[in-house]
């Protein structure tokens, strides 16, 4: 038996897999805003890789798409705060896996209610994204607060405490990876999925549709980098190539 | 140009490299990146036997306020550690070196932040959504493990760059390279970002089922102009909550 396959006995009930979970938006954490910064945290790769972990790749690359769509013109220059987008993103790939659902890729078909299900958690994805702010603000008041502990260390020479404060900040942007993968694992899988079956039928069509919104978006988003008049050219001409090729792969 | 210094044994490149790639995780809107910086440096500070009066100053000196790109920091960094050294060694002020964190810093932040996250990130983020939407998660994380293997190389090789070349970093800002690279990034990502739109206006309009849907341009072309007015006040997830909130009242509405 592979060393891992215990993990997913059914014995053990969800907590591994939750554990797996948590453990990777720690290093997602780390990973978008303190360590190293390879963009595996972008909200794509993140959800692959949660869907991995739940050994269901195409659910995370199902979420991680218009996840991705809609944070694509989201850029951490200089003070700008682009959400926290990785734990929502990990938690509600587990809830949905843990759950059985297997998430439709936009344009890929699937059933109406599984799409439906995917506009739901989207809605729930991206508001924790962007209540996420203030935690990532909360958090940088709570690095100021170190660095000025590490004041003390100008005047006593004593580098251990600037370390310790290092230490410190990452051990903390860990800590919210980690805590908010669970929370919002447990908050996705026991009350925002099963409040999906309660909706009436009209909205859970209409949710079905929201995922497609995150084209615009993301067309908006792109308009702005490149909407030059150089930037333009370029953009007609992939425009023009990309629709043909679609169309003949289409037809 | 002056003539490179055979010197730098004694540097422990490889702690400093791991130390840097943690620059942000202080990150505070006050000083910024000013701890990750001393963090990185310590392990040549802790081999340079300096008095604890020394040690004092030279922390001083390098936690004041300090930002630049991640990407391009491990430039200036080993380009400090070069200057520190000379400057214990001539006695030379120690004002060259802030006016050199501070110049190079910000040149640095300008370049690498066009070339990675105005360039690069959205072109290969852009390609990753391309790669998804025909299914496949592999492409999606095959480009961040491309880029993360060049980004930790480029990091590694900049800091002994930055070393080696000193004050004389300013002759290799100013090499044209820089900004064609760049142009390069800008141009890849407008290409990919028309393949995007391209691909995804025929595929909303084709459906998945491969039947016309004659109206979804016309509805995509509403939601863009909404989408494009909305971005200049509100960050893409207020825009989306609120574009998903009027498409479910629609719904409701209309027959």
């Amino acid at each position: 038996m592979p060393p891992l396959a215990v993990l997913f006995d059914p014995a053990w009930g969800p907590w591994p897999v939750a554990g797996l979970l948590a453990l990777l938006g720690a290093a997602l954490a780390l990973d978008e805003t303190a360590f190293a910064q390879t963009w595996f945290s972008q909200p794509l790769p993140a959800a692959i890789l949660a869907g991995l972990v739940c050994g269901d790749p195409v659910t995370g690359l199902a979420l991680g798409l218009p996840a991705q769509l809609v944070s694509l013109g989201n850029l951490p220059i200089g003070q700008t705060l682009v959400g926290e987008r990785t734990s929502p993103v990990v938690a509600a790939v587990g809830a949905a896996a843990l759950a059985g659902h297997r998430l439709p890729v936009l344009f890929q078909g699937g059933s109406g209610a599984e799409a439906g299900r995917l506009g739901w958690l989207l809605l729930a994805v991206v508001g924790v994204s962007l209540l996420g702010r203030w935690v990532i603000r909360a958090e940088r008041q709570l690095h100021f607060r170190w660095m000025t502990a590490g004041l003390r260390s100008l005047r006593d020479g004593r580098l251990e405490r600037l370390e310790r404060a290092q230490r410190l900040c990452l051990a903390a942007t860990a800590l919210r990876g980690a805590a908010g993968a669970l929370l919002w694992l447990g908050v996705f899988r026991l009350a925002w999925l099963p409040a999906f079956e309660r909706l009436p039928t009209a909205t859970k069509a209409a949710l079905a549709v929201l995922p497609l919104l995150t084209g615009p978006l993301a067309v908006a988003a792109l308009l702005e980098l490149y909407g030059t008049r150089s930037g333009l050219r370029w953009l007609g001409i992939g425009l023009a190539a990309g629709a043909a090729a679609a169309w003949r792969l289409a037809t | 140009m002056r003539a490179g210094r055979q010197t730098g044994a004694a540097v422990p490149f490889g702690r400093v490299f791991w130390r840097s790639l943690s620059l942000q995780a202080s990150w505070n809107m006050q000083r910024m990146q000013n701890l990750g910086l001393l963090f990185a440096m310590l392990p040549w500070l802790r081999g340079r036997g300096l008095t604890r009066e020394e040690t004092r100053r030279f922390c001083r000196r390098h936690y004041g306020y300090f930002n630049t790109n991640p990407y391009f920091a491990n430039f200036l960094l080993g380009g400090l550690l070069r200057l520190e050294e000379e400057g214990e060694a001539s006695g030379e002020s120690l004002r060259r070196i802030e006016s050199y964190k501070s110049s190079l810093g910000r040149v640095l932040a300008a370049l690498g932040d066009q070339l990675f996250w105005l360039g690069l990130q959205p072109a290969m983020m852009t390609l990753a959504a391309l790669a998804a939407l025909g299914g496949d998660p592999r492409l999606p994380l095959i480009l961040p493990a491309v880029f993360a293997t060049g980004q930790l190389v480029l990091r590694r090789r900049s800091l002994e760059v930055g070393y080696r070349l000193g004050l004389d970093m300013a002759d290799l800002l100013g090499s044209p390279g820089w900004h064609l690279a760049i142009r390069i990034a800008k141009r890849a990502g407008s290409l990919l970002a028309g393949i995007f739109v391209g691909v995804f206006l025929v595929l909303l309009v084709r459906g998945g089922d491969g039947s016309l849907r004659p109206g979804a341009p016309a509805a995509f072309a509403a939601a863009l102009v909404l989408c494009v007015l909305g971005r200049r006040r509100l960050p893409g997830e207020a825009l989306y909550l609120l574009l998903a909130l009027l498409a479910l009242a629609l719904a409701h509405l209309l027959p």
